[in-house]
């Protein structure tokens, strides 16, 4: 027989059994607890609600909105978009897809930022990447989006404008209402009157 | 990483393109294996000719192998990879229809669509009879439909149905695989003890 074949049926057979020789996949490594601290301890896991506002009217594909709350609540109020895992339902395998993403990104919803919080725990104690909490929960959400405040008089341009991102966001999700240009601060600009130009008028 | 399209790495819009391109590349490797030649297509049947058998065999045994590896180093994500449902009542029938059609044409709808491809007049009518079949089958898929739904088995992977894991599958099919490689290759010789090419 031609040793090709014979080199070539030891190659498959070493491969066949080295599949039955390689242990059972590994779960995922819980994360060491130091990592875990310092992650805790960052703030880089919130989102504002303006932030996942945005993210709802551009439907970005990217991120997956998570409302963790229990689906008496859900059905009760939700965001437009969202999909509802109940917190105790995190360490259900059927659901596992959707917690640990690795390209997408998922942010976690609740009434406050408690509940949302304990679910980006759970996950990423689990090794679990691309989780974000929407910071405040729906409660900040009705405050920022749907009935934004105006800020002071002496705020900042900056506050200015993300109250004016608040105001559009609360007129697409139904909230507050259609008073925008008021409330934009008029760059105080100095008034130029033109003199009126006099030309020279024949006759006297 | 993987499967790209579904981990969204790539667009969806993409899908009959690439889908295309494969088709273009299976087609090429077919016609160049001389796969588009329904006398050595027939002879796995007649055993004078075993290629066809020795082809899909490796194709499946790499095919699971690279699976298996690459789902284990996290390349890619198994449990995204479509697979097709089975009806154990029509894939049962179909494999019989298909197999008698393999035997009396010489060709499967694949290798018929590439002998066509390359202006061959049996392709062309093999082309011709699976067109017939699609239209009667369809025209009578009311009739049909009881028995094409029944045993459903949705998607179901062939170890699963056994009770058996993947790796010991996997070990069992190179096992069989190279065991009719051997035997294929000692019917060939007592048959057509001299190569024929055609």
């Amino acid at each position: 027989m031609n040793t090709r074949y014979i080199i070539l049926a030891i190659l498959l057979l070493a491969l066949g059994a080295g599949t039955m020789i390689l242990p059972d996949k590994a779960e995922k490594e819980e994360l060491p607890a130091e990592r875990l601290l310092l992650d805790i301890t960052s703030d880089t896991r919130f989102k504002e609600p303006i932030f996942v506002a945005q993210k709802i009217i551009e439907k970005d594909p990217v991120y997956t909105l998570i409302d963790v709350r229990t689906s008496d609540q859900y059905n009760e109020f939700h965001l437009p978009g969202t999909i509802n895992i109940p917190l105790k339902e995190f360490n259900n395998p059927e659901y596992q897809g959707y917690l640990d993403r690795e390209v997408k990104n998922n942010i976690f919803i609740s009434n406050g930022s408690l509940k949302a919080d304990q679910a980006w725990f759970l996950c990423r104690r689990k090794g679990y990447e691309n989780n974000y909490v929407m910071q405040g929960g729906l409660n900040q959400w009705v405050e920022n989006i749907l009935r934004p405040t105006p800020p002071p008089a002496t705020a900042s341009k900056a506050a200015f404008e993300e109250y004016n991102r608040c105001k559009a966001a609360s007129l697409y999700f139904g909230g507050g209402s259609m008073d925008i240009s008021t409330e934009v601060r008029k760059e105080e600009l100095p008034v130029k009157r033109k003199k009126k130009e006099r030309k020279v008028a024949g006759g006297c | 990483m993987g499967p790209l399209i579904p981990q969204e790495i790539i667009d969806p819009q993409w899908n009959s393109v690439i889908a295309l391109l494969i088709g273009m590349a299976f087609g090429f490797i077919l016609e160049s294996s001389g796969f588009s030649s329904s006398r050595k297509l027939a002879g796995v049947f007649y055993g004078y000719d075993f290629v066809v058998l020795k082809v899909f065999f490796t194709a499946a045994i790499t095919a699971a192998l690279g699976l298996y590896y690459f789902d284990y180093a996290g390349w890619i994500d198994g449990d995204l990879l479509y697979i097709n449902p089975t009806y154990l009542t029509g894939a049962i029938a179909g494999g019989v229809v298909m197999g008698i059609g393999f035997v009396l044409g010489g060709f499967c709808p694949g290798t018929s669509t590439c002998a066509a491809a390359i202006g061959k007049i049996d392709g062309w009518v093999f082309w011709g009879g699976m067109l017939v079949g699609v239209f009667i089958f369809s025209e009578f898929f009311p009739l049909l439909q009881e028995a094409y739904t029944s045993n459903a088995l949705g998607p179901i992977r062939v170890y699963e149905s056994l009770g058996l894991n993947a790796s010991t599958f996997i070990m069992i099919l190179i096992v069989v695989a190279l065991a009719a490689f051997y035997v294929a290759s000692m019917i060939q010789k007592k048959i057509r003890p001299k190569r024929v090419e055609f």
